[in-house]
């Protein structure tokens, strides 16, 4: 799921950037992040930053693979400044804490920007047959939020897989466990336990009952399992479709016209 | 600009006669006479013991193709999705099964008789097999007046119906920490576009004109129907159970 939403994730904020989307506070925050993260993790990061902002429209494969991995990078740095061994490290580690925690904020104003838009303007959108922009606002905020849940619990993870081996293993263990990718065989509580849930586990049948079977009697495949979460199944125009000519400096219109209901929520004390 | 956390007048929503959440779980299951278990015999769908299957996830996941779908069919998946929800979507089927007597159209008659009913498996698989043909069907019949007036503002009503609700609702997708999320809301507003598209179709009912109606393939339309969030709550139950089997917890 986190390589699926790291790719939805970049068109979407490469797409909010072809609309003259403020993004300046996540390209810092990015940025900040890439200084501090450990090596040789960061200069993936600079890569990924780069085509970023190139703003070009379309995919590239390198920018899909590199933004796929996105969440995995962060899980990788969080075991590695978890791993700290001399105040040096220690220091460089919370450096780096400190720049996430900025990344998290900032991703996290623009979703709650995103929203901000759509509930001001549904309405008025509505009646327009603004469809796609309210659509796109929605699912894009959706989309932001999912993200930074990953990212704390990819970091987290990271820390817990660090903190598992420092206590059980050795330090060859702990250099195994990142040499595989994850779901694969990495090793480690952390990761046997995904890898577990993320392979045999997922058959709908894991549960008896879970799921009916068909008419014919026969056992449903995975083609009849319920997606886990939207972000997997998403079209991706649903997310960057905001409709023909789209502008936000438009779209945020203070004259437009608000449900009695969204003022008590917008302007409790008005 | 922060949005605070709201209760909404649910009273006045009921008293205006639109959908809220469901107490004891949607129409359906068994009672609609299809296949979908039901163990503990309550009427509902709760294989396993976790909470019901809404009807309208046993037509999406195990009735409906595993296939992009046509406009037909989603246009018989909104219907029997917008019907659960409690719009009168059924009207709309009756209307559709009128037309199609005044045009001596036996396909649209058929469908129509079976979208204003509980099908049941066999009824399912028969719907499937016309639901491909009925937007052709519908430009047909299109000439039979007044019938086709009826069934084309029968439509409309069921829209401004639907834009009611969604506006009403609307705010309630944006309580901070508040259930369902956004993205549920997403496939309400993609719902709407997609009956305001089949409305404006219906104005001028071309064939050649169909192509313009957006389709989904199966899991999108769960996707586009989870209105209250059920799907993403089912998963999360099973997932429950997931876990608790991978740890050892009864």
């Amino acid at each position: 799921m986190g390589a699926r939403i790291g790719v939805l994730l970049t068109r979407l904020l490469g797409k909010l950037m072809r609309l003259d989307y403020d993004l300046d506070g996540v390209v810092d925050a990015l940025d900040g992040v890439m200084r501090r993260m450990p090596f040789p993790h960061h200069l993936r990061l600079a890569r990924y930053l780069e085509l970023l902002l190139d703003g070009e429209e379309g995919h590239s494969s390198e920018k899909d693979a590199l933004a796929g991995e996105l969440f995995f990078l962060i899980r990788r740095a969080g075991f590695m400044t978890a791993s700290a061994g001399s105040d040096e490290m220690r220091l460089a580690a919370q450096a780096y804490g400190e720049a996430l925690g900025r990344l998290v904020e900032a991703l996290r104003q623009v979703a709650d920007d995103l929203e901000y838009l759509a509930l001001r303007h549904f309405y008025s959108a509505l009646r327009r047959g603004q469809y796609r922009s309210l659509r796109a606002l929605l699912y894009g905020s959706s989309l932001i939020r999912r993200a930074v849940t990953l990212i704390v619990a990819e970091d987290l993870a990271g820390a817990t897989l660090a903190e598992a081996i420092g206590t059980n293993g050795t330090q060859g263990e702990s250099a195994g466990a990142y040499t595989a990718f994850p779901g694969g065989n990495a090793g480690g509580f952390m990761f046997g336990l995904a890898a577990s849930a993320a392979a045999g586990s997922r058959d709908a049948d894991a549960i008896p009952g879970r799921f009916p079977d068909t008419a014919d009697g026969n056992a449903t495949g995975d083609a009849d399992r319920l997606p886990d979460d939207w972000t997997e199944i998403v079209d991706e125009h649903w997310l960057l479709d905001f409709g023909e000519g789209f502008d936000f400096r438009t779209f945020d219109d203070d004259n437009d016209v608000l449900l009695p209901q969204v003022v008590d929520m917008l302007y409790p004390d008005f | 600009m922060a949005i605070r956390k709201k209760n909404l007048d649910h009273d006045r929503l009921l008293a205006a006669g639109l959908p809220e959440e469901r107490a004891d779980g949607p129409a359906g299951g068994n009672r609609a006479g299809n296949s979908c278990p039901d163990p503990d015999g309550d009427g509902l769908q709760n294989p396993g013991g976790l909470p019901s299957m809404p009807h309208w996830i046993w037509v999406c996941m195990q009735a409906c193709p595993d296939r992009e779908l046509q406009v037909g069919e989603v246009f018989v998946l909104m219907l029997d999705r917008l019907a659960e929800y409690g719009l009168p979507a059924r009207k709309v089927a009756a209307a559709m099964r009128r037309l199609g007597e005044a045009g001596g159209i036996g396909g649209l008659r058929e469908a129509g008789e079976l979208l204003g009913r509980d099908k049941g498996d066999a009824g399912h698989e028969r719907l499937w097999k016309l639901a491909a043909e009925i937007p052709g069907r519908i430009a047909e019949a299109a000439p039979c007046e007044p019938a086709f007036s009826r069934f084309r503002s029968g439509f409309g009503d069921l829209t401004s119906r639907f834009h009611r609700v969604l506006l009403d609702k609307h705010p309630k997708f944006f309580e901070r920490y508040g259930w369902p999320e956004q993205v549920h809301l997403g496939g309400m507003v993609a719902s709407a576009e997609w009956l305001d598209r089949m409305n404006r179709w219906l104005r001028h009912p071309d064939p050649a004109l169909l192509d313009e109606l957006p389709v989904f393939r199966r899991k999108e339309a769960v996707l586009l129907f989870d209105w209250d969030g059920d799907a993403v709550w089912m998963m999360q139950q099973y997932w429950n159970e997931e876990w608790k089997s991978i740890m050892g917890v009864e």
